[in-house]
């Protein structure tokens, strides 16, 4: 009987650590598949990105959208958009405001400006808003679509909308490249 | 040689002729000595003659020759061909290969930068057949002749020109050359400097920026090497890479500094005065080095990672920039207002040398001065915000 308790206790324990493991293997996995999103390589991170795209993996997604690259943040916007639809507004009109950062090197400047584009379209897509109405835009056109978006955003969640509470770009056009 | 007969038709054994006068149809193409050797003058055709005194035997039917004083003329033509320029060599300038050499091609193009005063372009022909004769006809037009030999010379290369030069035998043009001295002058003018309360780093972080900078535009001369139809053929995208390894600011290759043979490009150094030891993450990212130099190669542009149509114009050919090239810079500084305490000073001196390059045959040149400028951007922290404390945009290059 002693004995029997002792195989019974020897077998739950094997088959705890076989559980805690695979556990252990899916959590590495999902941080290993983040990281790539995030990775500092260009090519790591845009494939990882068209990867998480193909998958549909909502939070990978999500995630990318903080990677240093704009290439890749745009991939994943556009992903994100047609997954998560009005749930990632709130963040696409935030990634908008801090998008109005300058950007030492020409060229991250140049693909910044770029970004504006991706993150407006893809709120217009989601609120049917019509935001962009010139071709080319600046820092007070930024800030009509802000406001117009966090004013879009507010009715939907039946609150009064407050233009005083939310920030503005300050930074001028001429530090920021726009016309 | 002569061979006479006798009054029955019998051959007496031949000999030379040594009492004949010689003349030319035409003495300015050919000459010819009192013992018959001709001589090319000048290129065309002439006639060379020789004339002799001879006996003319007959039987008059009497067993007896009569003798009959006569002359002898033999006629022979003579072309005078030019000599021909086999090869060209050049000190202190480039030749251009007919690949690259637009219009027409039998000219040779050689390209050089402007030098300094003195400076000269030496050009050496080979020419075939070379003779002391021949030597002795060579001329040149549009350069100095050496003064020891006629196959060489030399021309200036202290101004922008466009030079045409010719060798010539005779009045006979043997060979064309163009050689092109170029050079780019730069006009800047002023994008004054401006301070901005906003964003710095991060959303959430807001603090001080200034900027400020230039646009230039860069003139290039000779202007006939945009215009004229027979022309080093400098359109379009480079063959090489500019040198350099990475901007030492954004760490972004310098590779791609040029998309094009003419390029406007900018060399930068830079340094922190960072008194109050303000940590690199509160100010603009990437953040600056506490020190970096000019590059010691003349033609990398260090801070020209890109050839960005925002940023430059490198296509001198575009009718309505024709011969110019235009470029911009507006750099800036920022640091947090979160970061130091009241009355800390913080700043960044960024200076720069805007210069134009060409690439010549796969190899890049520099082709103008370096016009200086330098922003310094220099905070002081007052009422918890970083304000702008004097900050410097001057064209020179004083005071690192």
């Amino acid at each position: 009987m002693k004995g029997l308790f002792k195989l019974l206790v020897l077998i739950s324990l094997c088959i705890l650590f076989s559980v805690t493991n695979t556990l252990s293997q899916n959590v590495d996995v999902k941080q290993s598949k983040a990281s790539l999103v995030l990775s500092k390589d260009y090519w790591v991170a845009l494939n990882s990105a068209k990867e998480e795209t193909k998958n549909e993996n909502r939070e990978n997604l999500k995630l990318c959208l903080q990677s240093q690259f704009f290439e890749v943040k745009t991939i994943c916007v556009r992903s994100i958009v047609n997954l998560e639809g009005e749930n990632i507004l709130e963040k696409l009109v935030s990634m908008l405001f801090s998008n109005q950062i300058p950007q030492r090197s020409t060229e991250r400047n140049l693909q910044r400006k770029e970004f504006n584009f991706v993150l407006i379209e893809s709120i217009e897509k989601i609120t049917g808003l019509k935001l962009l109405v010139t071709e080319e835009i600046n820092v007070k056109e930024i800030n009509r679509i802000l406001k117009e978006s966090r004013k879009w955003l507010a009715s939907r969640k039946g609150i009064k909308f407050d233009e005083n509470q939310f920030d503005e770009v300050t930074a001028s056009d001429e530090l920021l490249g726009y016309p | 040689m002569q061979k006479d007969r006798d009054c029955y038709g019998n051959y007496f054994a031949e000999y030379a002729i040594y009492n004949a006068s010689w003349d030319s149809s035409d003495w300015n193409v050919a000459s010819v000595s009192y013992n018959g050797m001709a001589s090319g003058l000048d290129v065309g055709g002439a006639t060379i003659t020789a004339t002799w005194d001879t006996e003319f035997s007959f039987d008059n039917g009497s067993d007896t020759c009569d003798v009959i004083q006569s002359s002898t003329t033999q006629n022979a033509g003579m072309i005078v061909q030019p000599p021909s320029v086999t090869n060209v060599v050049s000190q202190g300038a480039t030749r251009i290969s007919v690949s690259n050499t637009l219009g027409n091609t039998t000219i040779t193009h050689f390209v050089t930068p402007k030098g300094a005063a003195s400076s000269q372009v030496t050009l050496t022909v080979t020419i075939s057949p070379n003779t002391q004769q021949i030597r002795n006809r060579i001329s040149w037009e549009g350069a100095v002749e050496s003064t020891t030999n006629p196959l060489q010379a030399t021309i200036s290369k202290d101004t922008a020109k466009k030079q045409v030069v010719k060798i010539k035998y005779g009045n006979v043009i043997l060979k064309e050359f163009r050689v092109w001295v170029v050079w780019a002058s730069i006009a800047p003018a002023e994008l004054s400097i401006r301070y901005d309360d906003a964003i710095v780093i991060e959303p959430n972080v807001t603090g001080g920026i200034i900027s400020g900078g230039y646009s230039f535009v860069h003139t290039i001369q000779p202007i006939e090497i945009f215009t004229d139809e027979d022309i080093p053929k400098f359109k379009g995208s480079n063959l090489n890479a500019p040198p350099g390894m990475n901007h030492p600011v954004t760490g972004e290759s310098l590779a791609f500094g040029a998309n094009k043979k003419w390029d406007n490009s900018r060399q930068t150094r830079g340094k922190r005065i960072n008194p109050f030891n303000i940590s690199q993450a509160d100010t603009s990212q990437p953040p600056l080095p506490n020190l970096f130099n000019f590059p010691t190669d003349e033609v990398e542009g260090n801070d020209d990672a890109n050839a960005l149509p925002i940023e430059e114009n490198n296509d001198p050919y575009d009718p309505n920039k024709l011969g110019k090239l235009t470029g911009l810079d507006r750099p800036f500084s920022g640091i947090a207002h979160r970061a130091g305490a009241s009355n800390d000073t913080y700043e960044e001196h960024l200076q720069f040398r805007e210069f134009s390059r060409l690439e010549i045959e796969g190899v890049w040149y520099k082709i103008s001065t370096y016009c200086l400028w330098k922003l310094h951007t220099k905070f002081k922290k007052v009422n918890g915000k970083w304000i702008n404390n004097g900050s410097v945009l001057e064209l020179n290059n004083d005071v690192f």
